[in-house]
């Protein structure tokens, strides 16, 4: 076949395609989130613990753009100062999973033999857990918390990761580019890493992204059975458990943070979609 | 290999994964300083009436050292007996046998809804005439798997039992109480499904026997049916029979959005109330039914694709795909 | 005025669908016809619209692919604007088609009887009952063996040559007036080939079939084909009946594409002299080696012996699974080797190399897909100045000097320094990794299948390239192929593999003029375009 042929010469780095619609509304509400992480102050004036008794569990107003809960606290408020609650959160289970993940990855695909024998096996026994119940596992022995929360997210990702490098390295391992490299007097380690660890490095990459919206479901499911942050703080899940007493009447306090998670874990899976074919 | 052979060893390879399961779990809960059963059952914030502490610490006899513990307990499991849960007395077999059939019933009603949505959202994302409808649905799989499944339980609830008043909330209707919360269940475990099964039917449809079969003069229908879609599943078959696990686990949330006590309940209560006994029993549960049925896929593999004989089965293959529920 | 002949095809133009509501045509206005019982071959090389027109005839365009001008007419029925129900009633009925790809033509879940069966039961060709009878029947009839057996095997069970035969079964299953066969050998060895288009006269003949024949091998064509289309970019470039397109080419893209060809120009190098008396480079003594353990091993290479002299060019020719790959990474050092002795520029190789090559200087190795040996994430001035990093050459400066002389050597513009393989062409690709082979000067080029992948006029270009740097700086190669007209054009000598033992070897010429093994001829007599040469010799 003459494949290679038809692959004709293009630069694909540089065709920058109009950006859609649905990418311009995923990256405004990413660049939102930004600003509510750095700055809640700027999107909105309300202390998001302060109790208003004039204007409990009133609906969506010019006033209150979210409404307000059962103690007349502004749902906006609380909903843009609990951003940065859910995005560290994350962000300390994603490292964690990362971090570990690729260390022991790279471990067990760069010795081989018994060691990654026995990392295998570790990995196998944690997929055989679902990560919510394996999360909740680790909870029961750290404790309730923001933090712990975050911590068992992060530990119950690390399979995962573990997995997705260790298989990516040893494909790269694996490809002609690789042997090559050494056919042409490439050491391991210069092999390891000009060639090997890049190339399987994107793909844990794209896994990064997407397990940084399942962090913020899973964080946000925990801090919704009450396992997470305590109240009073503005967590996500716990706004939503909050509001389920007042569910009928005031619905907007369930579906106003549930849709907060939905919209954020959707624009930033989109973003690093973007990210990674248009500029990277 | 002979196939009993390989049967055998599969057998084996699932036993060591549930004992290491087990023994993880064990690790975990027992790995930070003090022994969580000891505090649990002499909190003093927390008393127990003293007819349940005394037999419960003569089971668990304290005086003996972690590893001598760990040998006992599972040595107990293995001959069924699971322990006494630290809250109420009551031994775990008996209360995991109280919710076991409402979630098993939950958990297969949520996996017929989760793979009739992944057909049809992946059959219209793949065959529907119209670009602008295939590719909303399309996006579909990617705002299922970003919407916890709190929120589409209050939405149902919402909308179903309280607007429609199609469905109670409070009374028990049988089969019908089933509907909503299956239905939550199956709106986050399909997405994954439904996305392997898109891009498994887009590759089979690319595939040049699809233009020979075309060639023959097969109807479009029998080529998208018969041929593309047994070709296109295969990935998303062996997808779907991992979900179960994510079944169970989602289950915490459902059942405690839709206030019905299964084995998801329970889970939420042991873990509040630090109910070590419970919390091992249902993970080495989740684990065991995760770890057999992926046996039984691989049993019956060569049965579906002939390409996949028992001897190329038999190095051990890795679990494919992970899916979550938020 | 003889009768109407069944495909007639008039100023035909399609284009495809891409993007938002753009139209590209890549086939500008086409006209030729097959007459009954003849064929008519469709040859170009890739891109010029040979496949796409054998699709629109067999009313297989894909979805985004239309006719957007011109007419198709089959078995005097205007099909043109024909909707996919219209052509239902002549699919497989009318129109048999052939594919390029039988590994993965034929759906993999289903036996090959009941995919032979389908076709019957669709066009009710014979009674229901007389269906199992019918298959077994075909399957004799394309020349597999125990027919009644096979009808049971799944595709995976069957070599490509036995699917090849299966999906002939198919296309004739529902007896067609015209058969498409797009590349039908293509990915098929050279041997099994011909048998395959000896199938398809045979059967041409008997059922008196109009075949269009699509092909990119002008030595297939001139041998099988009645008449001839000359295809570039989507326009005809010659045609008319086979010999006389090709005696008397009126368009200059034909008289390239004839001197291109291998077959077509044998003495393309002969001014090329090997000094017989030079000192021995490259040695291969009775070397072996076994893939896997026990009962499953496999001898890829059995007890082979080779020698390159300086200065030549020794070919290392085999079918797919002779061993001929094994052989050139054992010579490279890239795999190791069970028994014998490998000597490189007077050095003994380790029967168990180390992964890391630190001669370098003394062999390299080009692999036959280039896009997979170099890394995507490397520009091209990256990868050929790897090989000087990497034998710790500091000077930036100097490795960009050199980097660009040796691009200059390939014919390499500048342009292309900053460019990643993916974005530059086959060719282009081709010659960035000779250029780093070279950069490090060896004296011995190991040439893994180097053209492969490449149209006949951009392997012309390879080709004249590698024989210009062997010259100029007295390289020796060896050069792996599955081609013979190409290796009796550039190899000295000779070593001919079949299942790893080697059967042959000795000075290209007298091989190819008295070849005395049986294998060898068998190989011999299947090059395409051999018995044409023939006859007119006798």
């Amino acid at each position: 076949m003459t494949t290679a042929d038809l692959a004709v010469p293009t630069t694909t780095r540089f065709r920058l395609r109009q950006i859609s619609v649905v990418e311009w509304l995923a990256l405004v509400v990413v660049a939102l989130l930004v600003v509510a992480v750095i700055a809640p102050g700027l999107l909105t004036s309300y202390d998001p613990l302060a109790p208003d008794p004039a204007a409990i569990l009133q609906s969506p107003s010019a006033a209150h753009p979210f409404g307000t809960d059962y103690l007349g606290r502004d749902l906006l408020s609380r909903v843009v100062h609990g951003t940065v609650r859910t995005m560290v959160g994350s962000a300390v289970a994603v490292v964690i999973g990362l971090g570990l993940g690729t260390v022991l990855g790279l471990v067990a695909a760069y010795f081989g033999g018994l060691v990654d024998a026995v990392i295998s096996r570790i990995v196998d026994v944690l997929l055989s857990i679902p990560g919510l119940l394996l999360s909740m596992v680790v909870v029961v022995a750290l404790g309730f918390g923001a933090l712990n929360a975050a911590i068992a997210v992060g530990v119950s990702s690390v399979a995962v990761f573990t997995r997705l490098m260790r298989s990516e390295t040893l494909t790269v391992t694996g490809l002609p580019f690789v042997e090559a490299s050494h056919h042409l007097g490439g050491t391991r380690r210069q092999v390891l890493i000009r060639h090997v660890f890049p190339n399987s490095y994107s793909a844990v990459l794209s896994l990064t992204a997407l397990q940084f919206g399942l962090a913020i479901l899973w964080i946000s499911s925990l801090s919704f059975l009450g396992y997470g942050a305590p109240p009073p703080e503005p967590e996500w899940g716990l706004l939503v458990a909050e509001g389920r007493e007042y569910v009928v009447s005031s619905p907007w306090l369930v579906v106003i943070p549930g849709l907060a998670i939905t919209v954020s874990v959707l624009s930033i899976s989109r973003v690093s979609q973007f990210v990674k074919e248009r500029v990277l | 290999m002979s196939r009993r052979a390989f049967v055998a060893r599969r057998i084996a390879q699932a036993v060591l994964v549930i004992w290491l399961s087990y023994t993880l779990v064990f690790a975990v809960l027992f790995v930070l300083p003090g022994n969580p059963i000891r505090d649990k059952i002499t909190n003093p914030l927390n008393p127990l009436p003293e007819s349940v502490v005394r037999p419960l610490i003569e089971y668990y006899d304290l005086d003996l050292t972690l590893v001598e513990q760990y040998l006992v307990t599972l040595g107990r499991t293995f001959t069924g007996d699971l322990g006494y849960s630290l809250v109420s007395g009551i031994p775990v077999t008996e209360l995991l046998a109280q919710g076991l059939s409402e979630t098993l019933a939950l958990a297969a009603l949520a996996l017929l809804f989760s793979v009739l949505l992944a057909l049809g959202i992946a059959l219209t994302a793949v065959f529907f005439p119209v670009a602008a409808v295939r590719s909303v649905v399309r996006a579909l799989p990617a705002v299922f798997l970003s919407t916890p499944s709190f929120l589409v339980g209050f939405v149902l609830l919402v909308v179903f039992s309280f607007q429609l008043g199609w469905v109670s909330s409070i009374r028990d209707q049988g089969l019908v109480s089933y509907v909503l919360p299956a239905l939550t269940l199956a709106i986050a475990v399909n997405a994954p499904i439904a996305q392997v099964l898109i891009q498994g039917l887009s590759r089979a449809r690319g595939e040049p026997f699809v233009t020979v079969l075309k060639a023959k003069g097969v109807p479009p229908a029998t080529i998208a049916g018969r041929h593309i879609l047994k070709n296109g599943s295969i990935p998303a078959l062996t997808l779907t029979a991992l979900t179960v696990g994510d079944l169970l686990a989602g289950a915490t949330i459902v059942e405690t959005i839709f206030n019905r006590t299964g084995i998801g309940l329970i889970t939420e209560q042991a873990v509040r109330e630090q109910d070590t006994p419970v919390v091992m029993a249902i993970v080495v549960l989740v684990s065991t039914l995760f770890v057999v049925i992926n046996l039984f896929t691989d049993l019956v593999y060569p049965v579906i694709d002939p390409r996949i004989s028992l001897r190329a089965a038999a190095a051990p293959r890795r679990v494919r795909r992970r899916v979550a529920i938020g | 005025m003889m009768t109407e002949s069944p495909i007639v095809v008039e100023d035909l133009r399609i284009g495809y669908f891409h993007g938002r509501g753009g139209v590209a045509d890549v086939v500008h206005g086409v006209s030729f016809e097959v007459r009954r019982g003849e064929t008519t071959s469709l040859v170009g090389q890739s891109g010029s619209g040979k496949s796409t027109i054998a699709h629109a005839i067999g009313g297989l365009l894909p979805a985004n692919g239309a006719v957007t001008g011109g007419r198709i007419q089959v078995l005097g029925r205007d099909v043109t604007g024909f909707t996919s129900r219209q052509w239902r009633g002549l699919y497989g009925s009318s129109v048999g088609f052939v594919p390029q790809d039988p590994l993965s033509s034929l759906d993999p879940l289903v036996r090959v009887g009941d995919q032979i069966a389908q076709s019957l039961r669709v066009h009710r060709t014979v009674p229901r009952a007389a269906v199992r009878d019918r298959v077994v029947e075909l399957l004799d009839h394309v020349g597999i063996q125990k027919p009644a057996e096979r009808a049971r095997s799944y595709p995976h069970q069957l070599s490509g040559g036995q699917l090849q035969r299966v999906l002939i079964a198919i296309a004739v299953a529902a007896r067609p007036a015209i058969l498409v066969a797009d590349e039908p050998t293509s990915a098929l060895d050279v041997t099994v080939q011909k048998t395959i288009l000896d199938l398809l006269a045979e059967l041409q003949h008997d059922l008196g079939l109009a075949v269009l024949f699509i092909t990119h091998d002008l030595a297939l064509a001139r041998e099988r084909a009645d008449r001839l289309v000359v295809l570039n970019h989507g326009l005809v470039k010659d045609h008319g009946p086979t010999r006389q397109v090709l005696e008397n080419p009126r368009d200059p893209y034909t008289v390239t594409l004839l001197s291109h060809a291998p077959a077509e120009d044998p003495d393309r190098y002969a001014g090329r002299v090997a000094d017989h008396g030079a000192p021995v480079v490259l040695e291969i003594d009775a070397v072996s080696k076994e893939f896997g353990r026990g009962s499953g091993a496999v001898r890829a290479v059995d007890d082979v012996s080779l020698r390159l002299t300086r200065g030549s060019i020794h070919a290392v020719v085999g079918e797919s699974g002779s061993g001929k790959t094994t052989l050139a990474r054992v010579a490279a050092g890239l795999i190791g080797f069970d028994a014998g002795r490998v000597t490189v520029a007077g050095r003994e190789l380790d029967p168990q190399p180390d992964v890391v090559n630190h001669h370098g200087g003394d062999l390299q190795l080009v692999y036959q897909n280039p896009l997979a040996a170099m890394d995507p994430r490397y520009d091209v001035a990256r990868i050929v100045e790897e090989p000087l990093r990497l034998a710790g050459l500091r000077d930036r400066a100097e490795r960009r000097r050199r980097v660009r002389e040796i691009l200059d050597r390939v014919a390499l513009p500048a342009t292309v320094l900053d460019r990643r393989p993916r974005e530059v062409s086959g060719g282009q690709r081709q010659r960035v990794a000779i250029a780093r082979a070279l950069v490090l000067a060896p004296k011995i080029l190991v040439l893994d299948e180097p053209t492969s992948a490449l149209d006949v006029t951009v392997q012309a270009q390879i080709i004249d390239l590698l024989v210009e740097l062997q010259r100029e700086q007295e390289l020796s190669y060896v050069f792996i192929s599955h081609d013979l007209s190409l290796v009796r054009q550039v190899s000295d000598t000779i070593t001919v593999l079949e299942d790893g033992v080697a059967v042959e070897h000795g000075a290209t010429r007298t091989v190819f003029a008295a070849p005395a093994h049986p294998y060898t001829r068998r190989l011999l007599d299947a090059i395409p375009g051999r018995v044409a040469e023939r006859a007119v010799v006798a």
